[in-house]
């Protein structure tokens, strides 16, 4: 009987204890596709060019960049980077699909100094997204 | 006896007297035909000479213009004595196999004593050349299905100012070794297999879209092949500086608006992207010898680029080309998408293009090769 009550007490205590921390998500980040651009942007301002490869999908759409071409990323974005460092990025909407199985997402940004108005294509593999493919528009 | 002798002598002195009048006048006849000969000899020199000289300036200066007849520097003209030279340089149009071309008029008076010799060269007005590879307003050996997206492709001719110049042909609208589905709804126009016009147009296309061109010995693999020089002389050439020409490995680096050649040759894979190429002109090469270097997201605005842009591979074009494209690479892009991009085209011109590769020619000594001409009249 004792052993019965200490089961009981157990899971009346312990179970809103784990129900509580399993719907916490303030403390859980959920990385989004926009969320996902800030950490490029925040890198971009940095010239953190490892950060912004680790943000990259392979051009093919195969997955997240091998870090075996992580140079020659870094060489395709030193334009970009230059021309976008220190320039405030505003984020517009979001769309997603589905596209052969893999989640895409469109997110456009305007930076308004530069009238330039960007689409950036990201691809969902597991949890994160990755930046698929960018496109400017001089408005 | 004496009588008869005497009308003899007479009869002779006569008859001599009358053959060396005509003697006299038969030497002084052919003495003046040889001096006008050799007058009219010297004058043609002259004016060929004139007009040597005259095209080997122009081969190094094609906007040099000289309207009211002027006297040619006679040191100049490398001869000396009684002549005159007059010379005129204008533009004017000339038709040419039923075609009224712009031209230029190079008139040459030359005078020697009392003879006259004039000779009229005829030039076209653009200087380069069109190279026969470019078989449309974008002539690629790959698949060019995602790239052109919703551009506007137009092989028709047209001039420098943008509007429609029927005096010289157009080309295909696409022009491609492999085949071209346009998923991307591009308007697309030229000139057919038969010379007929056809206005961009999203379907029924086929007559403006050249397929599995073969080019003779095959696609030019790199852009020295497309226009006809032997390998390196782009390189060297823009690595000289010519007319404002620039080589580079960094793209960052390059000065703008681009002029004369262009050549960004980029380590394999990696794509310059992103540059505003507004009121850029001359030959832009891209091109690396793995043949996959990139032009990426270039972009123009209000005034586009004019000329001739040679590239491995090409994506998201979001610019506007009076001229024409070539691209190298046998795979371009396969996996992205290219949207909005119907507001800019690739719009073909003969005289963007000559105005190009006219530096090419100007490489040389003497006229020949040099200046285009399309009449001479003597």
């Amino acid at each position: 009987m004792l052993r019965v009550f200490t089961v009981v007490a157990l899971w009346m205590v312990l179970t809103p204890l784990v129900a509580g921390q399993q719907h916490d998500t303030s403390k859980v980040k959920v990385e989004t596709p926009v969320s996902v651009l800030q950490k490029f942007k925040t890198a971009l301002d940095k010239s953190d060019y490892a950060t912004i490869c680790r943000l990259l999908a392979e051009d093919d759409g195969s997955g997240p960049l091998n870090p075996v071409r992580y140079e020659q990323a870094q060489r395709s974005l030193e334009g970009l980077v230059n021309m976008w460092r220190g320039v405030p990025f505003q984020y517009g909407e979001v769309t997603t699909r589905i596209m052969e199985n893999t989640e895409q997402a469109t997110v456009l940004v305007s930076i308004l100094n530069l009238q330039q108005s960007v689409k950036f294509v990201l691809l969902k593999f597991g949890p994160s997204w990755y930046i698929f493919d960018i496109e400017i528009y001089f408005k | 006896m004496g009588k008869g002798a005497l009308l003899l002598v007479l009869g002779a002195s006569v008859v001599f007297t009358v053959m060396n009048l005509q003697l006299n006048k038969s030497a002084e006849q052919a003495n003046q035909n040889l001096v006008g000969f050799f007058e009219q000899s010297v004058a043609a020199a002259l004016a060929d000479q004139s007009a040597e000289y005259l095209l080997t300036t122009l081969a190094d200066s094609s906007t040099w213009r000289v309207h009211t007849p002027t006297f040619l520097n006679p040191d100049i003209a490398g001869v000396s004595g009684d002549f005159t030279v007059l010379y005129s340089i204008r533009d004017m149009k000339k038709e040419v196999q039923g075609w009224e071309k712009k031209a230029i008029e190079l008139r040459i008076e030359a005078r020697y004593g009392r003879s006259t010799d004039t000779v009229v060269v005829y030039l076209s007005r653009q200087f380069g050349f069109v190279p026969p590879a470019i078989r449309g307003a974008i002539t690629a050996a790959g698949i060019l299905n995602r790239t052109v997206g919703e551009l506007v492709v137009d092989g028709r001719n047209h001039g420098l100012d943008g509007g429609l110049d029927p005096t010289e042909p157009g080309v295909f609208g696409i022009s491609t070794a492999m085949w071209f589905r346009n998923i991307g709804g591009a308007l697309i126009g030229g000139v057919d297999a038969n010379g007929v016009n056809h206005r961009p147009a999203r379907f029924s296309i086929e007559a403006v879209v050249e397929e599995g061109l073969s080019q003779g010995g095959g696609f030019p693999r790199t852009p020295d092949e497309v226009v006809g020089m032997p390998e390196g002389f782009l390189k060297t050439l823009a690595q000289s500086g010519v007319e404002g020409s620039q080589y580079a490995t960094d793209p960052l680096k390059l000065k703008m608006p681009l002029r004369g050649i262009t050549y960004v040759e980029l380590p394999s894979a990696v794509a310059w992207r992103g540059p505003n190429l507004t009121g850029c002109a001359g030959l832009l090469i891209v091109h690396n010898s793995s043949g996959n270097a990139r032009l990426e997201n270039a972009n123009t605005k209000d005034v586009g680029f004019t000329g001739l842009i040679i590239a491995d591979y090409m994506f998201h074009i979001h610019m506007d080309v009076l001229g024409a494209v070539v691209l190298l690479a046998p795979k371009l892009e396969v996996f992205k998408d290219c949207r909005g991009n119907s507001d800019h085209g690739i719009t073909f011109s003969v005289d963007a293009v000559k105005r190009a590769t006219h530096v090419l020619l100007k490489q040389g000594t003497g006229w020949r090769g040099r200046v285009p001409i399309i009449g001479w009249r003597n």
